[in-house]
């Protein structure tokens, strides 16, 4: 070791004097400074301005979850049931959509009605499939030309965009596991004012799959609360029948 | 005022022995002087925080080193003169020595030369080496024993009387 140092120490044989001063090197360091507060302000200033860009629609998002003064459209008639399925909806809904929720719109757990959104009074259904979703979903929607979309890949559950005549296009969605209660939502637009494009989910997709998440729940919940099993499976032609048009 | 003060005598102290640790680093006074003066003034603009003295000298080290490596990785921003020109005299015995050693020791790369220097020159452990060059103790005892066959390899190439193998470290 000593003899690598020597070589070193011989190497710096005929070292110049120093020209360095103090005075340079404060300076340069001042400015070193500065930049470095700078940077830090301007990094602290875009955080900023980012963290508001993203407030704004995240704030726009929350003032779309349903207040609780919904509940003041569910009326004192329904079932345990019923009420819990009503809830559960108005819940996950929209504040702007209101939905006929009276007592003759019901048939045991399953709804037929209108839901008025804001933009116009829509078909609206909520059925319960013990089984075979799929088997469900191609029996209600009968002529189901359109494409099938998977809402959320996790749990299988997919929604359908067909078009009933000219102008006239429905949503259907459906979720729920093979061994358990599916539920399905499905909104008509009879009139719509937006043409739904055949290779893109229909617009209102995220919320009726979250509304179908939320009413499954629900419905699941209740169920195991009062020890009940879930009805047994009806076709969705049959469903149809007995739920009729609003 | 108490802190420039306290920078002030750091740099008394200290500068000449940071060129020449950078010197060893670069092979050229001038350069060396250049990595002095930014090293000075990067802890200069935390000086403020410094507390320990210790944590100065690391601090010093490791800058001087890293922008040494900086330098080698942007060759583009570094002055280029044209030509080598001696600025005052030189002892004939020692000028020809050092400029044989000096070649030999630019023939080391840039990260073991690091090593070297700050193991063997500025008397540092393995973990002020790993701490100063950003690495672990285990690539520094392999980039010492690897910066020490290069150096032997180098010096026995150019003047072999120079120094003997065996007598390095």
């Amino acid at each position: 070791m000593n003899d690598t140092r020597a070589l070193f120490e011989r190497v710096l044989t005929d070292e110049p004097p120093l020209s360095l001063d103090l005075g340079p090197v404060v300076f340069r360091g001042r400015r070193v400074r500065r930049r470095r507060r700078l940077v830090a302000v301007a990094g602290t200033v875009a955080v900023l301005a980012l963290g508001s860009l993203l407030a704004i629609p995240l704030a726009d998002g929350m003032r779309e979850t349903p207040p609780t003064s919904g509940r003041a459209q569910i009326p004192d008639d329904l079932t345990p049931l019923q009420r819990t399925i009503a809830e559960a909806l108005v819940d996950a809904s929209p504040e702007t959509f209101h939905y006929d929720l009276s007592r003759k719109r019901w048939d045991d757990e399953s709804l037929v009605t209108t839901v008025d959104d804001g933009r116009g009074r829509t078909r609206f259904a909520v059925r319960f499939w013990p089984i075979y979703r799929s088997a469900c979903l191609a029996a209600s929607t009968g002529v189901c030309t359109g494409t099938l979309f998977p809402v959320l890949p996790e749990d299988g559950s997919q929604i359908s965009s067909y078009e009933l005549a000219p102008g006239a296009y429905s949503e259907l969605m459906t979720n729920g596991a093979e061994n358990g209660p599916a539920v399905q939502v499905e909104s008509t637009t009879y009139l719509s004012k937006t043409r739904i494009v055949r290779e893109q989910p229909p617009l209102t997709g995220g919320r009726l799959s979250y509304v179908a998440i939320k009413v499954g729940e629900a419905y699941r919940y209740f169920l195991a609360r009062q020890g009940a099993q879930p009805p047994e499976a009806r076709t969705g032609g049959e469903a149809q029948r007995r739920g009729g048009t609003p | 005022m108490r802190d420039d003060d306290g920078f002030a005598a750091l740099f008394a102290a200290r500068a000449a022995s940071v060129r020449r640790t950078a010197y060893l680093l670069c092979g050229s006074w001038p350069q060396a002087e250049d990595l002095t003066q930014t090293a000075f003034a990067r802890l200069y603009a935390v000086w403020p925080r410094v507390r320990d003295r210790g944590v100065a000298d690391a601090y010093l080290r490791r800058i001087v080193i890293r922008a040494h490596i900086d330098e080698g990785r942007r060759p583009w921003r570094r002055e280029r003169p044209a030509a080598d020109v001696p600025d005052r005299p030189m002892t004939a015995a020692s000028s020809e020595d050092r400029v044989v050693l000096l070649a030999a020791l630019g023939r080391v790369p840039a990260k073991q030369r690091a090593c070297l220097v700050l193991r063997y020159f500025a008397d540092c452990s393995i973990e002020e080496t790993a701490a100063a060059l950003g690495c672990t103790t285990g690539t520094v005892k392999s980039n010492t024993s690897r910066g020490l066959d290069s150096l032997r390899a180098a010096l026995g190439d150019v003047r072999p009387d120079l120094v003997t193998i065996e007598d390095l470290a």
